[in-house]
């Protein structure tokens, strides 16, 4: 038995313990809305128990308890629902990052219902049907002329545009690269600081919330996922190559080969996460759309240009080609000689006929001639607009699926982790009153002091 | 389940989104009049859209080469209407020699004008195009000969002019003045051509001559004859094409049901569901403010 100056010592720790109470209560309120903390919690617990006077302290534990303590503050969080979130948002991230570059494709390959590639055909055959009715007729040809002009400047710019979004990609992913190298270097920087606090036995339990929100970026970005999270030692690996090791991170960096590490100097192959997305239309969906644009448009040149070739223009010449000859999308263009002179427009079969039209008409139903493996010019031409719609509502499905799943995690990760107001109020006036009650034990334990010294001492 | 604070927030941050979301979709769909508008939002309905408007673009130029041919072909019967009636003037002159006996240079006269104005007729111009030539539209199709007979010498290809009505079928939209006038010698039975007829009518009546006026009678209602029946022909190919333009009409308005169906709206669906979202939205975000407004701080401290 303690005695009176007992009952006082544990009236002081019963303050104590419950003002720490209060400091962390005030200080989840205070964070109610920071992103990405997690609720604390003080615990409490009994100091050890003392044994009766007079009693040998070697005698089996006390029976006289000795007030409260803090013996730590707990972080409420769930792990596991961590590498949840991390695993949908690298997913979530790759959906969209690919999804926002197609949707800058698909406002210029398809920016309005009818406003497309194929319906540019359309007028094209039909220009060439007006011609063939009319072959005479120089004002048609002139308006042939515009349209062949109008498709070849169409084809060129869908090339040159949809480069430059690949250039703007290229962009994105070095921002990217450059962010990650600064997550990583602020994740090896709170490692360290983990690291102290640990072998100082606190418990570093802002700083695990702040390094939590770093990684949840990092993954987002590169879907890297962290090994051993909850120590100071934290390793991130990257397609097998450590990004981060305890206290040092590696830096990435682009060149044309790839993303590079500075670990070994080899290339990381990123197959989640925002860079991973852009990657993917950059070098997959991007080129193929481009070599799509290609074959329809080197089939036209070539399908036009051969039977150009066997006809006759008005100035009785023959042989000629109507676009320069070219494969590729990007370099489609109407022949000098047509633009110099839409005379040149070969319509006829035979020479010194202008009222034939038939190698126009040919050409007109090139529109119903499946000359690309059983497919026509057009059918390929709106296969290309499905294609890049598919792939976006691919990304889509794939963004709500993540989305769906990530906010299920985030759900949960709240129940346990958020601050609840109702709550911490409760605990708050809980401590109060236990705080207020600690006072009251020291005021009486004092007044029964008051009562020995002054009316038991010596008068 | 515990409920902290955030959660509350950010779910009703979460469904106001959505909702909202679906409200600026049907807003959307409500005033523009489609369903969809990128192929990335119906990728199966784009593509069916894509290919009915482009259907729609082939059979309209169809359409549109419908009235083209029946321009031509109306072009045509307008020469042809006049030549038959010169034929038949001429018949008139011939017989009126018939009757008299004796030479009549009046009545020779009129049959080389006669004569003139067909050549006039055959070589008629539209648009600084001959129908009459084949592909040769920018020549005449008939010339004088130097050398006397037969008069006039033929100087088209006899090509068909073609409209195409529909995929692989088409119409000829021109007469070709070689098979008017027999100039190339193809009707059968074999008879000179209509103008050498006329001028060898013209000889006979210059000369008074019964036997030769009578012998081209004889070969004139021949050529009367092949032109009636020409102009018949055409005739039945003007009717050809505005059935045709009548069946495209059909099948183009047929088809913008169709592609109306793909891609259009049903207003009175969109307007309803676009009610509903509004509810919906206001209900979550009275739902969310009832949650707000409850708070222990109201009842202590």
């Amino acid at each position: 038995m303690s005695g009176l100056f007992g009952i006082i010592n544990i009236g002081l720790s019963a303050l104590l313990a419950h003002r720490h109470s209060l400091e962390v209560r005030s200080h989840n309120l205070a964070n109610v809305d920071t992103p990405g903390y997690s609720r604390q919690e003080a615990l409490l617990g009994t100091n050890p128990a003392l044994p009766p006077a007079g009693t040998a302290e070697a005698l089996i534990g006390g029976q006289f308890g000795s007030g409260v303590d803090v013996v730590g503050v707990r972080r409420a969080r769930e792990s596991f629902l961590g590498l949840q979130a991390r695993i949908c948002g690298g997913s979530l991230g790759q959906w969209s990052s690919t999804a926002s570059a197609l949707r800058e494709v698909e406002s210029i390959l398809a920016p309005s219902p009818g406003n497309d590639i194929s319906s540019m055909l359309d007028q094209f055959w039909n220009s060439w049907e007006t011609v063939a009715n009319h072959p005479e007729d120089v004002g048609l040809r002139y308006v042939l002329l515009e349209t062949a002009t109008t498709l070849g400047d169409t084809f060129r710019d869908y090339v040159e545009r949809l480069q430059s979004i690949s250039l703007t990609i290229d962009t994105g992913i070095e921002t990217r690269v450059q962010e990650v190298n600064g997550l990583t270097a602020q994740i090896a920087e709170y490692n360290r600081q983990i690291t102290v606090a640990l072998a100082e036995q606190r418990a570093p339990n802002d700083l695990y919330d702040s390094r939590d929100m770093l990684l949840d970026r990092l993954a987002e970005l590169t879907g890297a996922m962290p090994v051993n999270s909850e120590q100071g030692q934290l390793i991130v690996y990257l397609d097998g190559r450590p990004v981060i090791q305890g206290g040092s991170a590696h830096q990435l960096s682009v060149t044309a080969a790839g993303i590079v590490t500075s670990y070994d100097d080899a290339e990381v192959q990123i197959t989640s996460g925002e860079i991973s997305g852009l990657l993917e239309a950059r070098d997959v969906a991007i080129p193929g759309y481009l070599n799509e644009l290609d074959l329809i448009a080197g089939t036209v040149v070539t399908e036009i240009n051969a039977l150009h070739q066997s006809g006759f223009g008005l100035d009785d010449v023959t042989g000629r080609d109507f676009f320069v000859a070219g494969t590729a999308a990007a370099d489609i263009a109407v022949d000098p000689a047509i633009t110099a002179d839409v005379r040149a427009i070969a319509s006829a079969a035979a020479i010194a006929s202008p009222g034939d039209g038939s190698v126009a008409l040919q050409i007109a139903n090139l529109r119903s001639t499946p000359v690309l493996a059983g497919r026509t010019i057009n059918e390929v031409a709106q296969t290309l607009l499905a294609l890049v719609g598919n792939d976006i509502s691919t990304c889509h499905h794939g963004i709500e699926a993540q989305q769906f799943a990530l906010d299920q995690i985030h759900r949960q990760q709240q129940s346990i982790s958020g601050v609840s107001i109702d709550e911490e109020l409760t605990y708050l006036s809980l401590s109060q009153r236990a705080y207020q009650a600690a006072a009251r034990i020291i005021t009486t334990a004092d007044e029964m002091l008051v009562v020995i010294i002054e009316r038991m001492g010596v008068r | 389940m515990r409920i902290s604070d955030s959660m509350i927030a950010s779910s009703l941050i979460a469904q106001l989104g959505k909702a909202s979301t679906r409200l600026f979709q049907l807003q959307e769909q409500v005033a523009s009049g489609l369903a969809f508008r990128t192929p990335s939002e119906n990728p199966a309905g784009s593509v069916r859209a894509a290919s009915l408007r482009s259907s729609i673009a082939e059979l309209s130029r169809y359409r549109a080469n419908t009235d083209d041919a029946r321009g031509r072909l109306s072009l045509t019967e307008i020469p042809l209407a006049s030549i038959i009636e010169s034929l038949r003037e001429a018949r008139v002159a011939a017989l009126s020699l018939s009757n008299t006996g004796g030479g009549n240079e009046a009545l020779a006269d009129k049959v080389h004008q006669i004569s003139e104005q067909i050549v006039r007729d055959i070589n008629f111009a539209s648009e600084g195009r001959y129908l009459f030539g084949g592909y040769k539209s920018l020549t005449p199709p008939v010339v004088e000969n130097v050398a006397g007979v037969p008069p006039y010498l033929y100087q088209g290809d006899r090509g068909d002019v073609s409209f195409q009505l529909s995929r692989g079928i088409s119409i000829v939209g021109n007469l070709d003045a070689a098979e008017v006038l027999n100039l190339d010698g193809a009707a059968a039975p074999a008879v000179d051509d209509t103008l050498e007829t006329l001028r060898q009518l013209e000889v006979a009546l210059r000369a008074g001559d019964q036997e030769g006026v009578e012998a081209g009678l004889v070969v004139l209602e021949q050529h009367f004859d092949r032109v009636v029946s020409l102009r018949g022909g055409i005739g039945a190919r003007i009717q050809h094409v505005e059935l045709a333009a009548g069946r495209l009409e059909d099948v183009v308005l047929t088809l913008r049901t169709l592609l109306s169906e793909t891609q259009d709206i049903d207003i009175t669906q969109a307007v309803t569901e676009l009610r509903g979202q509004e509810v919906t939205y206001q209900a979550a975000a009275a739902a969310a403010s009832a949650l707000h407004r409850a708070s222990l701080l109201d009842y202590f401290i």
